[in-house]
């Protein structure tokens, strides 16, 4: 799996939707983060294997739930390369390079987390 | 008796007693310290409960007792427990009452006239378990000086709801204390957004597969519905028309990314009550809960 970080300048998550739900509680922010997290990981796993199979539902239904949850973070960019994998009809390669991306942007999105001390 | 020959049969029976000089009740007018009195002598023997009532009623003046007793072989606390909650709601601001139950019996002590409790919540029942019948029975009165009277009530046992049959949502709503909502998505991260939405002001239920919801709306009458329309197992538009069938007066909210005119409109015919787009925020969210008629 690639590593790579993303190149886009801006923040990968916008933080002030999730205070939306907090009112500023930082313990109900960390939960939800943490919910947040171990979601992922699992829908990046099954993305991971599900990388070179065209038409796979696995692959189209995880990258939907992604995509909702995605948006209610506040990541938009990895919300809109969920909505492309949903929706996603080209070759394998391209569906392997698709997941490389949504990886690496949720690498990003974990990284900067890391650095606000929500992970 | 009644000839009921499609299901259970709950006996009420009512215990008026004669107005005379009775002393002070000998327990407490609470219903907890009363209800954990009669629990602990119901767990002894039924006799000792006998005893108990012969001496409870001879301490007190101008009260009525209200046993409800299950008929042997009902297996279900479904309407016991409601039956329970329906009077205690009738008559817990009136004086001088006191409510036992446990899930096969309840006995109510009541400040009133017998005959017009008997009306009333015979009455109330019908109104409330519209599916149900109710008779009542007048006995002449026994040698302690109470007057029997029973109700005997159809009802439908819980492995009914299961048939298909109606379900008495509205009665139900009416009669907890609590709000009830039922999250149906299967993202994780949504149910949590919605159940820190809510705050602790309702009971939040959630379900992650299409083919939960309508078992589970069953179960649980929420007030609420926030129904996903890409659910696994089954689409959501599906769960909604089931939903709907069953319960006409439902209060569902659609929470999804689809956001499609078509998708939203269709779901509105369908008869959801409001569309809610992901990402969503906290405020529409509350603001659909509070509008939502049965939420208290």
């Amino acid at each position: 799996m690639s590593t790579q970080l993303p190149t886009g300048n801006c923040e990968p998550i916008d933080l002030n939707i999730l205070k939306g739900f907090s009112d500023g509680d930082w313990e109900i922010e960390k939960n939800l983060v943490a919910i947040f997290v171990r979601q992922t990981d699992d829908n990046i796993k099954t993305l991971y294997t599900n990388r070179a199979h065209i038409g796979s539902v696995a692959w189209s239904e995880t990258a939907h739930v992604l995509k909702g949850s995605s948006s209610s973070m506040g990541a938009d960019e990895l919300a809109r390369l969920s909505d492309i994998a949903q929706k996603f009809s080209g070759t394998a390669q391209e569906q392997t390079a698709l997941f490389d991306r949504i990886n690496n942007e949720y690498l990003s999105i974990k990284d900067y987390l890391r650095k606000k001390d929500y992970l | 008796m009644g000839s009921f020959t499609h299901a259970q049969v709950n006996s009420y029976i009512i215990f008026e007693r004669d107005l005379g000089n009775g002393a002070a009740p000998i327990f407490p007018h609470n219903f907890i310290e009363m209800m954990r009195t009669m629990e602990i002598i119901y767990q002894k023997d039924q006799t000792e409960l006998l005893k108990f009532l012969v001496q409870a009623k001879q301490s007190l003046k101008e009260w009525l007792f209200v046993e409800i007793r299950l008929m042997e072989g009902y297996n279900s606390s479904f309407t016991i427990n409601d039956a329970a909650k329906l009077l205690y709601t009738l008559y817990k601001e009136r004086e001088g009452k006191v409510y036992i139950c446990n899930n096969h019996e309840i006995l109510m002590l009541l400040r009133e006239s017998g005959k017009h409790v008997v009306s009333h919540v015979t009455k109330t029942i019908k109104e409330y378990f519209p599916e149900g019948s109710c008779e009542v029975e007048v006995y002449e009165p026994t040698p302690e000086g109470m007057r029997k009277l029973e109700l005997k009530f159809t009802s439908r046992k819980k492995e009914d709801l299961d048939r298909g049959e109606p379900i008495p949502f509205a009665g139900i709503r009416n009669l907890r204390q609590e709000n009830v909502i039922l999250v149906a998505d299967d993202d994780m991260y949504i149910r949590s957004l919605v159940r820190t939405s809510i705050n602790g002001k309702a009971s939040v239920h959630e379900v992650s597969a299409g083919d939960e919801v309508l078992s589970s709306y069953k179960r649980l009458v929420p007030d609420v519905l926030f129904l996903d329309l890409h659910l696994p197992n089954k689409d959501g538009v599906g769960v909604l028309q089931e939903i709907m069938a069953i319960d006409p007066k439902a209060y569902v909210i659609i929470l999804s990314s689809d956001i499609e005119r078509e998708k939203v409109s269709l779901t509105l015919q369908k008869g959801a009550k409001g569309f809610l787009a992901k990402p969503f925020v906290k405020e529409k969210l509350q603001k659909y809960v509070q509008q939502c008629p049965t939420i208290r």
